[in-house]
């Protein structure tokens, strides 16, 4: 009975410090393709406001969404470009029609800070515009939305670019179908096997497929973690949550050993590099055969699973497999 | 949004707390209830791990509309529970005729392209009923979604994207070490 017990506790320790290693380790892999997006949204941020100093990434996505609060609705005004921080007399000014035609000539070849300086500035614009202006659809919150987001910058204005019209409407449209496809990039490098695809149908079929594919993959994965063997299931999910939360762990690796004969991919070279690892929290992270095995698990994570989905006994989801490979 | 360490450990965390709660493990649940406790589970501890955005809460205020599942949601939130039960827009949706939605879109779509030539017009209602039709479907599938405008709702759908990935390949982690535990 005593072995027994403490081959248990072993167990439990085994599978809660490999679920936390697991975790760690899978940060690096799946970041790569995010972080070249975050990247984007910080230089992008940081041009637009070098006073915000913090990287948030949740203020990345609010700022995204106070741009998203963008009707139809426009007052007949041309647009001009000014820097960030103008205050008001002057936007004032520049509101009015004096210099159209010299603001267009000066405006230089379309870059990513005229598209940012043109989003931001038709932001800023419609803050302006309601204030004087008549508007045509309620949106009054984005006004108030956008002052939460950009409390120091008082305007911006938008770039009419050399050769195109003026027209407001034209020039919403304009800006509008851009934040559209800058989304649509942005879900292109996430979705996988899009970059081929042009068009909005098509890459919002994908997205479609790809959202779907994914909520089936979860309803599957809960039924393969429902089938587990519910005596091993006590131990290891009790077990495992009193493990997690009680980080660092403080009897590691001494028990990794019975982990040496696993057909599980990938624990063979858990368990060589285990040598190296320190009864430290910390130095999950840095051993770099982890980080080596975990983008091996991640390619074998795609091509195995498609083999669990024909085991299973129950409703086989055709559409995975394709979604998968 | 990131996919840090964190955010995973914390999914994971809450997952599992999770099956503690819906006591998952005990034996008299059948095959069905296990697998629906396992999903709320999955699916909550997403929604709090990922903080209050529009997505998450429509998540909750979905999986609270069954009774039974309010016990574990409020237990395993905490605190959380009140804040992201709280549907953020009015999720009451505009009865549309078709035949007047069909008018506006004409009469909207006429005064705008007024410049163009005649024949663009067909194919810019065309690709922009196109479009309709699958943004519609993907408010169905993004939870909450239907409160959203365009711009928004493509941004809910990256962000709930990502967040699928993050649950699957954390079920996949756990299931994978404790088929591997189960083979010892």
């Amino acid at each position: 009975m005593p072995a027994q017990g403490r081959d248990g506790q072993n167990r439990f320790i085994e599978f809660a410090i490999i679920v936390v290693v697991v975790v760690m380790q899978q940060a690096p892999v799946s970041d790569l393709s995010v972080l070249e997006r975050q990247r984007l949204h910080f230089d992008w941020q940081q041009q637009e406001q070098p006073s915000r100093h913090s990287y948030d990434a949740d203020l990345c996505v609010r700022s995204l969404n106070s741009f998203t609060c963008f009707s139809n609705g426009l007052p007949d005004l041309a647009q001009y470009s000014m820097p960030v921080a103008s205050n008001f007399e002057e936007a004032g000014v520049a509101a009015s029609n004096c210099n159209p035609k010299r603001r267009k000539a000066e405006s230089s070849p379309k870059s990513k800070q005229d598209e940012s300086n043109c989003k931001r500035g038709k932001q800023e614009r419609r803050s302006e515009s309601r204030q004087q202006n008549n508007r045509k659809e309620a949106s009054g919150d984005t006004s108030s939305y956008k002052n939460e987001e950009h409390p120091k910058a008082d305007y911006i204005h938008v770039r009419a670019r050399r050769g195109q019209a003026t027209d407001s409407h034209s020039l919403a449209e304009r800006v509008r179908r851009e934040r559209i496809s800058q989304r649509m990039k942005y879900l292109q490098e996430l979705v996988p096997g899009c970059s081929k695809i042009t068009g909005k149908a098509g890459m919002l079929d994908e997205i479609i497929n790809y959202v779907q594919s994914l909520q089936r993959q979860v309803e599957f994965l809960s039924m393969k973690l429902a089938a587990v063997n519910p005596l091993a299931a006590d131990n290891n999910f009790s077990n495992c949550s009193m493990g997690i939360s009680s980080e660092p762990m403080e009897q590691p690796f001494l028990h990794f050993n019975s982990l040496q004969a696993h057909p599980c991919s990938g624990l063979d070279m858990y368990m060589d590099s285990s040598s190296d690892l320190v009864p430290d929290g910390s130095s999950f992270v840095s051993c770099s055969a982890l980080n080596s095995l975990y983008g091996v698990e991640f390619q074998l994570g795609r091509g195995t699973a498609a083999f669990p989905f024909q085991s299973f006994q129950g409703n086989l989801l055709p559409n995975n497999l394709k979604m998968e490979i | 949004m990131q996919l840090t360490s964190s955010f995973k450990l914390n999914f994971l965390k809450q997952m599992l707390l999770g099956f503690q709660l819906s006591a998952v493990s005990s034996n008299n649940m059948s095959f069905h209830e296990r697998k629906k406790a396992i999903k709320l589970s999955a699916d909550a501890a997403i929604a709090f791990a990922r903080g209050r955005t529009r997505w998450s809460q429509g998540l909750i205020t979905n999986l609270s509309k069954n009774e039974k599942n309010k016990d574990v949601l409020k237990g395993l939130l905490g605190r959380e529970y009140d804040e992201l039960s709280k549907p953020c827009c009015n999720s009451w949706k505009i009865p549309r005729s078709k035949k007047i939605l069909r008018r506006c879109l004409r009469m909207s779509s006429t005064r705008k392209m007024a410049g163009r030539a005649q024949h663009d017009v067909g194919k810019s209602i065309l690709a922009k009923t196109l479009a309709k039709k699958r943004i519609q479907v993907l408010k169905k599938l993004v939870p909450g979604g239907e409160s959203m405008d365009g711009f928004s709702l493509l941004d809910e759908t990256l962000d709930y994207a990502m967040s699928l990935k993050a649950q699957v390949d954390g079920m996949r982690c756990i299931l994978r070490t404790s088929e591997a535990l189960n083979f010892k």
